[in-house]
């Protein structure tokens, strides 16, 4: 009992640092970006493109994630400053959901190593997706920023908007205020509660099951997959090798898809930080929609590839094609990722404070204290 | 005596120089073996199998146990990928009864990509890599382990 409890400990602490030290680096450079996001984006013509009604703003946004080599806990910062300089929500949610799932290096390694034609269905699906996210949050979600600006959930910080015209270095600085100052304590806090739930989640969950589910093409486990892999935190291109073994070992297409689009897409910590930030409806239809919609696509690439489906390739493209994708992939050095780690936990820290110290001034609120009479006495 | 020394050095280096260009004429007279045309592997290509199933399972027992030193682990799985790479160029070359088949060099195509995934961890000092990584890198090596096993039984050896 004691030792499976140790085992527990020992998984859930590894859990706990791997996904940290993973994210840390682009949930930092994120808040740094997101800050120049606030100050930059609205004027310009980014802004623009991104906030124009119909197809086109959607299809910016998922163009932009597509490129940009940013996990799904990295992707939050920035979503959160472009959701709250005012840009439409379908564009700032298929933008979340289109980054994590694809981008150029994950598809060079898709094409080495699940073959053609499910990696014509991933980046299929990749560009798909989000757009039908985007849409389904815009139509039922809560509105953007200017329609309810009370999705804030720590109060912000009295900063006033730049005139267009001030000096350059100035809007900079503030930028990097508004990022690290505002948005870092709230997104850490929150971001540092759903790496704990994830890790217990992936330290709970027996193994195999996972490769149970995976193993087969049933209905229960396509399902099983989705909800398992929208709760999890995996990178697209650590996650792909994964989905070839299982898939060589006997998973169906549709579940490796499936594991593959929703593993990568979201997860607890960005859920959760979401749904602080941004909106609970709009969240919860993200959510929803990004487990049927793949679960759904599961399905057609089953109906399409099976029977019969056997996933073969050339060993030596197939090794050419990992280095490349190594190439494409930027690595961040081991001490930048470690301190990284350690200041999200002080800003996460700093914004479990701030809402405690919010609450508690809520409660005096309503104990009658406020109004100054604690004060007079 | 200094100026003697000093003769008998350049003397020596001018030796050097010429029996190294009589050395480099011979070389560019005289054909290469047959064995230097061919980069065929001197040991069957099982062995070097094995060698990298023996590698690739340190690696993995070494993420197991988190003591997998970041830097050392990249170079490792370098070493890795280059050492399948000439394998498999150098495998169409050898006699066709000790050519290693295709469904085995995937296996291990797929162990690359997964030592891969493991050596781009963010990571501190030590590889950490995910449960689910690391739980697929020990599957895939009992996979690799099994097809070898079998592989070898089919060839007696």
């Amino acid at each position: 009992m004691n030792g499976a409890l140790a085992g527990f400990g020992v998984d859930f602490g590894r859990t706990v640092w791997s996904i940290a030290v993973e994210a840390g680096p682009w949930v930092l450079l994120s808040l740094v970006a997101g800050g120049l996001v606030h100050e930059f984006v609205p004027s310009s013509r980014l802004g623009r493109l991104l906030d124009r009604r119909g197809m086109a703003g959607l299809a910016g946004a998922v163009l932009l994630g597509a490129l940009l080599p940013i996990c799904s806990c990295g992707v939050v910062p920035l979503a959160v400053s472009f959701y709250r300089s005012g840009l439409r929500t379908g564009a700032v949610m298929a933008f979340t959901a289109a980054t994590p799932i694809i981008n150029p290096a994950a598809v060079i390694l898709s094409l080495a190593l699940l073959g053609p034609r499910i990696t014509a269905a991933y980046v299929l699906l990749g560009l798909v997706l989000p757009v039908v996210l985007g849409l389904a949050a815009e139509r039922w979600g809560e509105g953007p920023v200017g329609a309810d600006a009370g999705a804030a959930a720590v109060r912000p910080l009295p900063l006033e908007a730049s005139p267009p015209d001030a000096a350059f270095g100035r809007r900079v600085l503030r930028a990097l205020r508004w990022g690290m100052l505002e948005l870092g304590p709230s997104i850490g806090f929150y971001l540092l509660v759903g790496v704990l739930l994830a890790a217990l989640v992936m330290a709970s969950v027996p193994q195999s099951w996972i490769a149970h589910y995976l193993g087969g093409s049933s209905l229960l486990g396509l399902a099983a997959v989705a909800l398992f892999g929208a709760s999890i935190y995996v990178c697209a291109v650590a996650n792909i090798p994964v989905a070839a073994t299982l898939l060589a070992a006997g998973a169906g297409p549709g579940a490796a898809i499936v594991f593959l689009v929703t593993g990568t897409a979201t997860n607890l910590p960005e859920l959760l930080a979401l749904y602080h930030t941004i909106g609970k409806r709009t969240v919860i239809i993200y959510a929803s929609a990004l487990v049927a919609a793949s679960f759904v696509a599961g399905m057609l690439v089953n109906a399409w590839l099976l029977p019969g489906f056997a996933p073969a390739f050339d060993p030596l493209r197939g090794l050419n094609g990992i280095a490349a994708s190594a190439r494409w992939q930027p690595t961040v050095s081991a001490a930048l990722a470690t301190a990284s780690v350690y200041l999200l936990a002080v800003l996460g820290c700093w914004g479990g404070w701030l809402r405690i110290r919010q609450r508690l001034g809520r409660r005096r609120d309503a104990d009658g204290c406020g109004g100054g009479c604690c004060g007079a006495d | 005596m200094r100026g003697l020394a000093r003769r008998a050095v350049m003397a020596s280096q001018g030796c050097a120089a010429g029996l190294l260009w009589v050395l480099l004429a011979c070389l560019a007279v005289v054909p290469a073996p047959a064995a230097a045309a061919s980069p065929r592997p001197k040991a069957p290509p099982l062995v070097h199998v094995r060698q990298l199933n023996a590698m690739s399972g340190r690696l993995v027992s070494r993420i197991r146990a988190g003591t997998a030193g970041a830097a050392h682990f990249r170079v490792h799985v370098a070493v890795y990928q280059e050492m399948l790479r000439e394998l498999m160029v150098g495998n169409p070359q050898v006699d066709r009864s000790d050519r290693l088949p295709n469904a085995l060099l995937m296996k291990l195509v797929r162990m690359a990509a997964l030592l891969q995934a493991a050596a781009a961890c963010q990571t501190g000092r030590d590889i950490v890599c995910s449960l689910t990584l690391i739980n697929e890198l020990d599957r895939q090596q009992r996979r690799v382990g099994a097809a070898l096993d079998g592989l070898a039984g089919a060839r007696g050896s």
